[in-house]
């Protein structure tokens, strides 16, 4: 049985029992970053990705009465920047997709907790040369954690609200011809409104 | 259930709190870049970037120049310094001209370096501005020249060399290293930077400077 082989037949097909039973998700929030590097050269400096208007897309299916399994692609742009003495400055435009599996497990009445389990692509704008991204547009494995919460407001229609937490670690190319020598742990929140339209009334 | 909620939980918080996080790598301590018998420093500030850097048409100039610029971006990790080689003359910010006739046209080769040709890098004299701030009045300037010899290619190795040693002290390296294996030793017998030269220029553009470029549309100098 493979979940994502069912997803999409179902979405792209007519009334199906499948179908019946998708629900289809729009997030749209910020995401915040820890930084992707620390350094001391002068003096301590960090380089994070500022925080980020974001848009998610998803669609899930009911396992049983109290989980769904679902895939999630997201996207993230901001700029890359530089902080070091107080001072911050722009190093160059950064867009982050993300994709994922998601569990979700209704936990009590409106709200449900997920599991995730993925990765991010970073895809650098402009001229990468100079940069902890020099030719190299990473692909990082992540996990994640999160929760929604939701109100219907019809049949169909649920608004709510969304918290993401992702863990990955995080290395390039440049970074490694620059002297460091092991991955960096990053962790990213993401807050959103959602909107989830379900083929039939969600009971959870 | 309880249980397997937490379970759920616990493997990426354990995997998060584990994974302590790098700090930056130990480098090398940097040779001096401060201009000889002063403190000043000079770097290329972020708002003059991307610095436009001419070659003058003669022999494998423009490509040298286009390797030097490569060569030294790629010591920098966080988008200190940019270049970029330009058409004309008249729109950048480091000229490079050959002091001599054009060199024979000869491969780029793998032999032991040889000291056949040489450079120079003027700095322009130091002016006040309206603002206060001290600047360079004109233009950098970077001069090479070659010396005859029975092997074409030891001048093309040399001028590939000494420009991009040039380069370093366009960027700001006032100073020379004492080490040969170093790019910017007197006489250069590598063509790329070495760990202490991305050190030093490291060191060099994260150190406040006290001389500014010269720039086309600045206030007016005395």
């Amino acid at each position: 049985m493979r979940p994502a082989a069912w997803l999409l037949p179902g979405l792209l097909a007519g009334a199906s029992p499948l179908q019946a039973q998708l629900a289809a998700d729009v997030l749209a929030g910020a995401a915040w970053s820890s930084p992707l590097v620390r350094d001391e050269i002068v003096a301590p400096l960090t380089v994070a990705p500022q925080i980020a208007p974001s848009l998610a897309l998803g669609a899930s299916f009911p396992l049983n009465d109290r989980y769904r399994l679902g895939l999630r692609v997201g996207w993230a742009r901001n700029d890359l920047v530089r902080t070091e003495q107080g001072e911050t400055t722009a190093i160059l435009p950064l867009t982050v997709w993300s994709g994922a599996v998601v569990l979700e497990r209704a936990v009590i009445r409106q709200v449900a907790a997920e599991a995730r389990i993925g990765g991010l692509k970073y895809a650098p704008g402009g001229d990468t040369g100079g940069t902890i991204f020099d030719g190299d547009a990473p692909f990082v494995p992540s996990i994640g954690l999160g929760v929604r919460t939701w109100h219907p407001v019809s049949d169909r229609l649920q608004i709510g609200l969304h918290v993401a937490y992702d863990f990955h670690r995080f290395e390039t190319q440049p970074l490694k011809s620059g002297g460091f020598t092991s991955a960096r742990s990053v962790h990213r929140v993401t807050v959103s409104a959602t909107l989830r339209w379900s083929a039939k009334r969600e009971t959870p | 259930m309880r249980r397997r909620n937490l379970l759920l939980v616990l493997p990426p918080l354990a995997a998060a709190l584990a994974c302590e996080s790098s700090q930056g790598p130990q480098r090398p301590a940097p040779y001096e870049f401060r201009l000889a018998g002063t403190d000043s420093v000079f770097h290329w500030p972020v708002s003059s970037q991307p610095v436009r850097f001419y070659a003058e048409p003669v022999g494998n100039l423009p490509e040298d120049l286009a390797y030097a610029v490569a060569a030294w971006q790629r010591q920098f990790l966080y988008g200190e310094f940019r270049g970029a080689v330009v058409a004309d003359s008249a729109d950048a910010d480091v000229i490079v001209t050959m002091e001599a006739d054009a060199p024979p046209d000869a491969p780029l080769t793998d032999d032991p370096p040889r000291m056949v040709c040489e450079g120079q890098t003027l700095l322009p004299p130091r002016a006040v501005d309206g603002t206060g701030v001290t600047r360079f009045a004109e233009r950098l300037r970077v001069e090479v020249w070659w010396f005859a010899t029975p092997n074409p290619s030891d001048i093309t190795n040399c001028l590939r060399r000494v420009t991009t040693h040039e380069l370093g002290h366009a960027l700001g390296i006032f100073g020379h290293s004492t080490d040969p294996v170093d790019l910017m030793h007197p006489q250069p017998s590598v063509a790329q930077p070495s760990t202490r030269d991305r050190s030093t220029v490291e060191t060099l553009y994260h150190t406040e400077a006290d001389i500014l470029p010269w720039v086309a549309a600045g206030p007016p100098l005395p």
